[in-house]
């Protein structure tokens, strides 16, 4: 293989995948990109990989010989950065086919190489079903979801997100056990398709980081093990958790009738001062909500405490409770609206907040028993 | 809070085990005794009379040795249940002076007599009747220290033991640590005595003399405190009610366990008399919850290794996997092995679950 490729179109293809190549791999090939043109002769396609999730990024380069290898790829990304501005970059595995040599300008580099076809590739995924979705709207439930996945939990099926197709809902869940996250969006299911998937957390993750510079709508692939997303010139595969994810019809509390409503900047500035001095590994504040007003305290092991008053709107007339300051903070940075609303049943009950005006996303979180 | 202004008596029972076996059966009265493990395997002493002592023998030696340096020793079995019973009783005695008693082990106990009204608020007099009390009822003597804080209160029991008291008031505190030898500190052991040495240090006012910076660089953390009480300085609260932070049980085999089957075998045992322990324990404070197990090996070559996991659940799978890990890092004979739990912290706040 040998191929010449303008810096920055190689730059921005070598960005799209190396996050997925881990620091220390299990296997030594998955420390490389996998590099192969296209039948065209005019693309290169480059993959790097974890075995759980695939990222494929495509560009166009002019294509001396046809062909396939595998190149240090924490090395080739910094080499391509520290080049100038402009290079053309020729990259060529030599005969001896240990060896890949990367030469630009009067710069010259020569990498050890692994045979290409020991490369791990997720090959043809079969699709059960495909559908096509709004970037804006996917990069919305994520955000809105996604710091809500536990990681490492033994409950294996937490450390992914659930992506839920059903009627005319397109819908992502994610859970640790103490708090739920569940953002929703308007779809249009022409082909009634209803699947629920978990995807995990580092396919999410990277996921998150493509979808920054995706085209206007994405085309997704789901079959038995694996999803994957076509984003113009990147695909991103990701196997997927078999488990089956907490029924959340179950966690969101009903009869939740205790309501109060506060400016979001201000919960956000309170909340951030309340959690200086809480104990932290619990992150327990104190909520007193009486008319008109939440009293929010924090105190730590060393006896020092802190005390916040926040203006709300509220027909509580008394309520005590507790929480994880941390879980309301990422629940209210989650909501884009003004104002946001908790809904509380009782002190020891599971509370929802979200925007006052729509139930699009709902955060709900498990108070702390002080 | 506290300072020169509080009084503490720290009692201390006159070879407690050993004192309640003659009591028990005065024909033992005057002859060395120990009481502890069988001398034929590698039971060690845990009290012996003073008349054991005098051929050298201390607490925690090897019974074998102790038969060696005293060949007329007369050795018992420890009777747990009865010096339980015995201590439950002095301890009541404490609770009639002052409320703030801090058992430290069944024969030994700090007590807070600052608000105390008992003997018009002298704590000289309190220790007196204490001890007057002790005596009357059991049969036993006790020697008391009595100080402005626990640590001058514990060294002050040792000064005129047996059945003797000191006291230390705020006022001699200075001349009284001056005169002290380092090694009169608690915590002050073998190896920390000989470092000290090493840097000259034998006495409290030569420890006084030792900048701080030196101390830690030295001693780290312990440094500090090492400072402190050269002073006499000690603010330690007496804690009335301590808590449990952890549970566990442990036993030095006869004969070494020579395989990791052997191992499993005892460890069924241990781990039975554990379940019963817990059992009592969670059965008194039924908010306690587990926070992690640990085994603890100690090899034929003293070597002592632990292994320990998170986790609510005990079975006896949890501390067989455990022994298994502590086991494999070294693969020797075993002498010794430990089962245990430590609880989580309490008053901590409680996450509850979704789901």
């Amino acid at each position: 293989m040998k191929i010449t490729a303008q810096r920055e179109t190689l730059l921005h293809a070598l960005g799209q995948t190396i996050g997925v190549i881990e620091r220390k791999q299990t296997l030594p090939i998955l420390g490389n990109f996998f590099f192969s043109t296209e039948p065209d002769n005019q693309h290169v396609t480059i993959v790097g990989s974890d075995l759980e999730v695939e990222m494929r990024s495509a560009l166009a380069v002019e294509v001396h010989e046809p062909g396939a290898t595998t190149i240090p790829a924490r090395k080739i990304f910094d080499i391509c950065k520290a080049l100038p501005d402009g290079s053309l970059i020729t990259i060529q595995q030599n005969d001896d086919a240990s060896k890949v040599s990367v030469s630009a300008n009067r710069s010259r580099f020569s990498l050890a190489s692994l045979p290409a076809k020991e490369y791990p590739l997720i090959e043809g995924v079969q699709a059960v079903n495909r559908f096509e979705v709004k970037t804006d709207d996917l990069i919305r439930l994520l955000q809105q979801t996604a710091f809500a996945m536990a990681s490492q939990d033994v409950r294996y099926f937490l450390n992914g997100l659930l992506l839920e197709l059903d009627d005319n809902k397109i819908r992502c869940v994610a859970t640790d056990g103490h708090r739920l996250a569940l953002a929703e969006a308007d779809f249009e299911n022409t082909k009634n398709i209803k699947h629920r998937i978990i995807i995990p957390r580092k396919g999410v993750i990277e996921l998150q980081k493509l979808l920054k510079d995706a085209p206007e709508t994405i085309q997704v692939k789901i079959g038995r093990n694996h999803i994957s997303a076509t984003l113009g010139q990147t695909a991103f595969t990701s196997k997927l958790i078999d488990g089956s994810f907490p029924d959340y019809n179950l966690v969101i509390p009903l009869d939740i009738n205790l309501n109060m409503e506060v400016d979001k900047e201000q919960a956000r500035a309170a909340f951030l001062r309340a959690s200086i001095l809480s104990n932290e590994q619990y992150k327990g504040v104190k909520f007193k909500i009486s008319p008109n007003k939440l009293v929010i305290t924090g105190h730590n092991p060393e006896h020092e405490t802190s005390e916040e008053e926040l203006p709300v709107e509220t027909d509580i007339a008394e309520l005590g409770t507790g929480f994880n300051v941390n879980y309301l903070l990422d629940a209210i940075n989650s909501l884009d609206s003004e104002k946001v609303l908790f809904s509380f049943k009782d002190a020891t009950s599971s509370c929802v907040i979200r925007d006052p005006d729509s139930v699009q996303c709902r955060q709900i979180v498990m108070p702390l028993r002080l | 809070m506290q300072n020169s202004r509080r009084k503490i008596i720290h009692i201390d029972m006159d070879s407690f085990y050993a004192s309640v076996e003659v009591r028990e059966n005065p024909a033992l009265a005057g002859k060395p005794i120990a009481v502890g493990g069988n001398p034929q395997g590698r039971g060690v002493v845990a009290t012996c009379s003073y008349a054991a002592r005098r051929f050298g023998i201390h607490s925690a030696m090897s019974m074998a040795r102790a038969k060696q340096l005293c060949p007329d020793l007369i050795v018992l079995p420890v009777n747990m249940p009865l010096y339980r019973a015995v201590s439950a009783r002095i301890m009541a005695i404490f609770r009639e002076f002052t409320t703030c008693v801090e058992p430290v082990s069944l024969d030994e106990a700090f007590l807070d007599v600052t608000h105390s009204d008992a003997c018009k608020g002298s704590a000289t007099r309190m220790a007196e009747a204490i001890r007057q009390r002790i005596f009357d009822g059991e049969q036993l003597t006790a020697s008391a220290g009595v100080a402005p804080n626990k640590f001058l209160a514990k060294v002050a029991s040792d000064w005129h033991k047996p059945n003797g008291q000191k006291v230390i008031t705020p006022k001699q505190v200075g001349a009284f640590m001056r005169s002290l030898p380092v090694s009169k500190i608690p915590g002050v052991g073998r190896v920390t005595a000989a470092k000290l040495a090493k840097l000259g240090i034998q006495t409290c006012a030569q420890l006084q003399q030792v900048p701080l910076l030196t101390l830690q660089q030295h001693f780290g953390a312990f440094g500090q405190r090492l400072h402190e009480l050269s002073h006499g300085r000690d603010d330690r609260p007496v804690v009335s009610h301590r808590i449990r932070k952890s549970l566990s049980v442990e036993d030095t085999f006869p004969t070494d366990m020579a395989s990791l089957p052997a191992c499993q075998e005892q460890l069924h045992r241990l781990y039975l008399e554990f379940l019963k322990r817990l059992q009592t324990h969670l059965h008194k404070h039924p908010r306690d919850s587990i926070h992690s197990r640990h085994i603890k090996l100690r090899f034929a070559d003293f070597k002592t290794t632990t292994a320990q996991s998170r986790g609510q659940h005990i079975g006896l799978a949890d501390f067989s996997a455990l022994l298994q890990t502590a086991w494999s890092r070294s693969q020797r004979p075993v002498r010794l092995i430990g089962l245990g739990v430590r609880f989580a912290p309490r008053n901590k706040p409680e996450q509850p679950r979704l789901f």
